[in-house]
């Protein structure tokens, strides 16, 4: 269980976090998803013990300091840089960050193993880091951070600036993770992979958690209305029925519940020759809740 | 223990698969130590490049002319040419090929004359810019004309000719007093005698001539003695150069480390490291382990070529040790200082090595310290370059004592300590 409340963290003049306060269940993952600069990274340097919160309070499995070494043990953290040793083989990084978390021995290589099979780079185990491509160094930094079999896993934008095969990869492996069991905090600016990982998932901006539920719930709360397009084959008879303004063959309008206005359409006289229907995502819940998109 | 020590080795690892690293700090001390090495063996005469080029021309061609000439090749300090005109003598001097030239101006021979003699005709060229060399050859001809000159005495032969002929000098000299010449017709009249019948070995003594081994008795009794050494071995030059190179070693293996700091930092690998149940001084532990290590392979490399191949040889080897250990402390300290010069690699490869040059240059290792001005000398012992190269020189060729290496290892052991501490609160404030 991770429980952090109120926790506040300023630079100099930028409240980089500001009064933060969730609770993530055994076996969940969650998702802290924002622009760069929402303050994830800050909030998951607060909870890996590497930044001291000006105010409020971290407890990690009963723990309430984070920078002890044994709460440390049972932390999985992927940084958001590719903190790897380029001169060093694949193989050596895991074996080296392993042996950080106290493992020695056969144990070591067993993990290590398993490590480097998990990321898909067993192949590769023998060649220096410097020689992978950017989805491979960062499918070896989550091993590195895999390697100690942690109970609780901190991923720091894993897919960053990796290409769309190697993301593939990285999203089963968090969903193998996830079948196994483990505590995952996950933060991205990409609305899809919060969408397609999260259990649940906190909408920050600004140092401010704005939203929280699950994406399900969050889009039912703040995404609003479905946008449906429908362009018929001619004319409809009947135009008492349309649920918007008829333009042409066309018509335009927005339905909190799509389908039943569709079928009410159907009643038209017309048949449909194009259907668009276009439904909120957590895209639209940030836009709803900042006045701002994802990437802006 | 074993976290620091894994993140050393993981250090060394690093090194020795960074090829230019690996150059500075072996490759680059070598050939300083090899370079400087063979000049200056070159200058204590023990190869051809120490010896002074220099032509002779004989205008003279008397048996005194050409004994001058043999004699002058003898000398170790020059390499003579007998085979140029004066022009092209002049002509390579000029250009610098030549350090002088001496000419042996007609007369040379008649100048030992009694009466009609005066001082030998030599004329000298050099070059204006080689004084200190013009000097030395001075000095060599004066010595040369004075071996000359007492051949001519131990050859009884030749002192009885020319007694002789001085006799009959000052018989028919008209112009000479009646008294002045019974005084010196005695005088050579005795001197006759006494050539012709003194001991031969007792005249070769006095004369310097007639030992066995043929070769002459120097003009003064000056022996050279190798006041640093307490054993009578033949030093080798390199035992000057390897103390240097492997300060230069062990400055590269700082500056190295100090920008792997941070690397690390820069690219996120310290970050993580913090991540681990590891405290950060372990890390820094482990980054100063490292650089120990190093630093005392960078000595026992580069003096274990120098002993196995160039002739390097420890007096003290306790003290060695002492002077390994205390140095490679020395530069841990300075490293963790430089690292936190500067947040960018750029910064702290920049002002590290400003700093380590100055060090280098103020404490000898660049030039022996014996050739700058006192007050130079002076402002070096701020340097731990000078130390180290004292405590280095001490326990190999200086014979010094463990209790004369205490003033330099200590001072070593200080910067060491407190560069460690200061480097490591600095960072600690830094990260926080």
């Amino acid at each position: 269980m991770i429980r952090i409340t109120n926790l506040r963290k300023s630079f100099g003049s930028l409240l980089a976090v500001d009064g933060v306060s969730f609770e993530i269940p055994p076996g969940e993952t969650f998702g802290l998803l924002g622009p760069n600069g929402a303050g994830k990274t800050t909030t998951i340097n607060m909870l890996a013990g590497l930044l001291r919160p000006e105010a409020g309070s971290i407890e990690i499995n009963g723990a309430a300091d984070p920078g002890r070494a044994e709460v440390r043990r049972g932390l999985g953290v992927a940084p958001q840089a590719l903190s790897l040793y380029g001169e060093l083989t694949g193989q050596e990084n895991v074996a080296f960050f392993g042996r950080m978390y106290g493992l020695a021995g056969e144990r070591l290589k067993e993990r290590v193993d398993w490590a480097l099979d998990f990321a898909g780079l067993t192949s590769r185990r023998k060649d220096r880091v410097r020689t992978y491509s950017g989805g491979m160094q960062r499918r070896l930094n989550l091993a590195c951070a895999l390697v100690h079999d942690p109970e609780t896993i901190f991923l720091d934008e894993p897919t960053a600036g990796v290409d769309p095969q190697s993301r593939n990869f990285i999203f089963e492996n968090i969903e193998a993770l996830k079948a196994r069991g483990r505590t995952i905090l996950y933060t991205t600016h990409y609305m899809e992979e919060a969408q397609r990982l999260c259990d649940r998932v906190a909408i920050m901006d600004h140092g401010r958690v704005l939203a929280l539920d699950t994406v399900p719930g969050l889009i039912a709360a703040h995404g609003g209305s479905s946008v449906v397009e429908v362009e018929f084959d001619r004319p409809p008879a009947d135009t008492s029925a349309l649920p918007g303004k008829l333009e042409g063959t066309r018509v335009r309008f927005e339905a909190k519940e799509p389908l039943p206005a569709l079928a009410r359409l159907g009643t038209c006289g017309a048949g449909f020759l194009h259907l668009q229907v276009q439904q909120p995502d957590l895209e639209t819940v940030f836009l709803a809740l900042t006045g701002r998109r994802l990437r802006d | 223990m074993r976290a620091i020590w894994t993140l050393a080795i993981k250090d060394l690892r690093l090194l020795t698969r960074d090829r230019f690293g690996m150059f500075w700090v072996l490759g680059f001390p070598l050939l300083f130590a090899l370079f400087f090495g063979f000049i200056y063996r070159g200058m204590s005469g023990g190869g051809d490049t120490g010896k002074m080029p220099v032509a002779i021309i004989d205008q003279d061609h008397t048996p005194d002319a050409q004994a001058f000439t043999e004699r002058l090749a003898e000398s170790k300090a020059i390499d003579l040419r007998t085979d140029l005109s004066i022009e092209q003598a002049q002509d390579l001097v000029r250009r610098g090929k030549l350090t002088a030239y001496v000419v042996i101006e007609p007369g040379f021979g008649s100048s030992w004359d009694m009466f009609t003699g005066g001082a030998a005709p030599l004329q000298v060229g050099r070059d204006p810019t080689r004084q200190a060399e013009a000097a030395y050859l001075q000095g060599i001809l004066m010595e040369t004309c004075f071996r000359v000159l007492r051949d001519r005495v131990a050859d009884r032969e030749r002192m009885h000719r020319d007694i002789r002929a001085w006799s009959e000098d000052v018989s028919g000299n008209e112009n000479m007093n009646p008294v002045q010449q019974v005084v010196f017709t005695t005088f050579l009249t005795a001197l006759d005698q006494f050539v012709g019948t003194v001991d031969a070995d007792l005249y070769g003594r006095g004369t310097g001539a007639g030992s066995d081994t043929g070769a002459a008795t120097p003009l003064a009794g000056i022996k050279e003695v190798a006041v640093a050494r307490k054993s009578q071995r033949e030093f080798s030059p390199f035992e000057i150069t390897f103390p240097s190179a492997v300060l230069w070693g062990l400055i590269a293996c700082t500056a190295t480390f100090a920008m792997s700091i941070v690397q690390e930092r820069v690219g996120g690998t310290f970050h993580r490291l913090r991540l681990a149940p590891i405290a950060r001084g372990q890390i820094v532990a482990g980054k100063g382990l490292a650089c120990f290590l190093a630093g005392l392979g960078v000595v026992v490399v580069l003096l274990g070529i120098g002993v196995l191949a160039f002739g390097v040889r420890v007096q003290n080897a306790p003290g060695l040790v002492a002077a390994a250990v205390c140095t490679a402390l020395a530069f841990t300290g300075l490293m963790m200082v430089f690292s936190v010069l500067g947040k960018t690699e750029n910064a702290v490869a920049g002002a590290g090595w400003a700093a380590l040059m100055v060090f280098a240059m103020l404490g000898g290792g660049m030039i022996p310290q014996v050739f700058m001005p006192r007050w130079m000398q002076t402002a070096g012992s701020i340097s731990p370059v000078k130390w180290g190269i004292l405590a280095f020189e001490g326990a190999i060729w200086r014979s010094f004592s463990l209790s004369e290496l205490l003033l330099p290892c200590g001072i070593l052991t200080a910067v060491g300590v407190v560069g460690y501490l200061a480097g490591t609160a600095i960072l600690a404030r830094q990260d926080a």
